[in-house]
């Protein structure tokens, strides 16, 4: 009975279009996430995604399309925050604040002057993943292959970064311009990632994935695989939670994936305890 | 002519306005295993990353192998604080050894069967190659300093530098380090930068103090005046005077101003 009613909501071309979505964001909350994770750049990423709300903002202000528009204004605040993070590692964590409110105050303020404006707020803040349109799907196919792309090409300049960044430097890898790369490429992935669960939520895809995937793996490629995975196995059952339940999909899929992180952070936990238990005895 | 691997004329850094390096002159032959020794906020780190070319000097010249280090940074092999490394990151022992063969030049994912081989030969010399496979967090300090010293060999460099390398690392994990070390220093020139001073003694063939300025001896002796250049002048009452008499003791320093290993009392000379 449930697998028949799964069947008809696959038939709606806003649930193929769902399911597309979520393939395509999964493929950047892993490969990028991975990054972000292990160059302990989260609350950067978190800061990043809710400046994106400029953007938004900014689109709807001047009557511009909003993908293209946020895709700039991201892209700008991403070179901003890399050139205050730049060699500053924690300590520029209040810069960072100031930033993520300043782009959510920006886009507010904006949106208050545009006139006639009615867009659904909620839709840019938890995301619409069972609204994407088709056109949207290609832009983010789009900007995935950007991303996978300059990933590939600059493999292992960014691990020799990401590993140890002072030897990077002797074997001549390009640090500074590694940093606003990536970062670049985390405010595109930014705006793919909106898409499914919404500025607010975004740094649940880019971290949990990663970290479970970060684990057992045994290279930053394997991570990047395993963590692409599991972001894909959460938005699809998000999906179908959201479907069953008539809940928001954004809300679902991070709801998935937060119960996955604890259920896994409990196993690791009773697995340690048992094992240290088991050498004492 | 014979041409030094490092040298360092005149060379002056400083922090806000803060000299570390302070018109700092050093020669280093070929085939040398030198210790720069220095208390914390020496100038120990500093003078390292000159060499490397990390850091440029406000003034004086360096040359590695007598040209700027930037353009010879395939011929060092380079080793720093195991702390600069994380951990937990998703790495095994033959990537990071493969890590050694980047180069920026060249673009892609995948090491060649070549570069493998070279890697594992690399692990061989350390004795890890049966660790090729397992992950950085795995290991111990002592192994993963191992590890570190292989990816700075991959390439074979003649000159190895190395950021307290042992400071992690428990008391027969240092010995047996140094022993590596020694072995591989017959090869190439070594220069290990520690503030542990006890650990430097064994096997180098010269040794060099810095705290601001610097004073080079090319026996693995320190001199009294070094020693005062460590730890300041301090009377045989004081903590650090007995100190330093240990210190003496241990690198075979006779006499310390004018007085006999028992009754260390730098600056007394001169009083």
């Amino acid at each position: 009975m449930r697998g028949k009613k799964m069947l008809e909501a696959l038939s709606h071309e806003f649930m193929q279009n769902a399911l597309l979505a979520g393939l395509l964001v999964s493929v950047v909350c892993g490969v990028i996430g991975s990054l972000v994770v292990v160059n302990r750049l989260v609350f950067l990423a978190g800061g990043m995604a809710h400046t994106a709300y400029g953007g938004v903002g900014l689109a709807f202000f001047l009557g511009w399309p909003v993908m293209p528009c946020v895709v700039g204004f991201t892209l700008l605040a991403s070179t901003v925050l890399a050139g205050v993070t730049l060699g500053r590692g924690e300590k520029a964590d209040t810069v960072i604040g100031v930033l993520w409110a300043a782009g959510m105050a920006l886009g507010i303020i904006l949106l208050d002057f545009t006139p006639g404006y009615n867009v659904d707020l909620m839709s840019y803040l938890f995301g619409s993943i069972l609204t994407v349109p088709r056109s949207d799907l290609w832009a983010m196919l789009l900007l995935d292959l950007v991303v996978l792309a300059v990933i590939l090409l600059f493999y292992k300049d960014f691990l020799a970064m990401s590993f140890d960044r002072e030897f990077a430097r002797t074997r001549g890898v390009p640090v500074t311009f590694l940093h606003f790369l990536l970062l670049a490429m985390v405010a595109v992935s930014v705006v793919v990632i909106i898409q499914a669960v919404g500025l607010i939520l975004v740094i649940a895809l880019l971290s949990i994935p990663p970290y479970l995937a970060g684990r057992r793996a045994s290279s930053l490629r394997k991570m990047m695989v395993f963590a692409t995975l599991w972001s894909i196995l959460f938005c699809f059952l998000g999906l179908r939670l959201s479907y069953s339940f008539n809940i928001t999909s954004g809300a679902a899929i991070i709801a998935v994936a937060v119960a996955c992180f604890f259920a896994v952070f409990v196993f690791d936990t009773l697995r340690q305890r048992f094992s240290a238990h088991k050498v004492k005895t | 002519m014979d041409q030094p691997v490092i040298e360092l004329k005149g060379v002056t850094y400083s922090y806000n306005s803060e000299p570390v390096l302070d018109n700092v002159d050093l020669t280093v032959w070929a085939g040398e295993f030198l210790a720069v020794l220095g208390p914390n906020g020496g100038g120990k780190t500093t003078l390292l990353k000159t060499i490397l070319g990390l850091l440029r000097p406000q003034k004086g010249m360096v040359r590695v192998f007598g040209k700027d280090p930037s353009q010879v940074s395939e011929r060092i092999g380079y080793v720093p604080q195991k702390s600069n490394v994380r951990p937990d990151f998703p790495i095994n022992v033959l990537e990071i050894v493969l890590m050694g063969l980047t180069d920026s030049r060249r673009k892609g994912f995948r090491y060649s069967r070549a570069e493998k081989e070279l890697a594992l030969r690399s692990l061989e010399k350390v004795e890890m190659q049966p660790y090729a496979r397992r992950r950085m967090d795995s290991l111990s300090g002592g192994q993963a300093q191992r590890v570190l010293i292989a990816r700075a060999l991959v390439r074979s460099p003649e000159l190895l530098v190395l950021d307290e390398p042992t400071s992690n690392v428990d008391p027969h994990g240092k010995f047996c380090f140094f022993e590596l070390l020694a072995a591989l220093g017959k090869s190439i020139t070594v220069v290990v930068v520690s503030h542990d001073i006890s650990v430097a003694s064994a096997r180098i063939s010269g040794v060099a103090c810095v705290n601001r300025r610097l004073l080079h001896n090319l026996k693995p002796e320190l001199t009294p005046e070094m020693l005062s250049l460590l730890y300041g002048e301090h009377d045989h009452t004081c903590p650090v005077g007995v100190y330093m008499r240990d210190v003496s003791a241990l690198f075979g320093v006779r006499e310390i101003n004018g007085r006999a290993g028992e009754d260390v009392h730098a600056g007394e000379k001169d009083a």
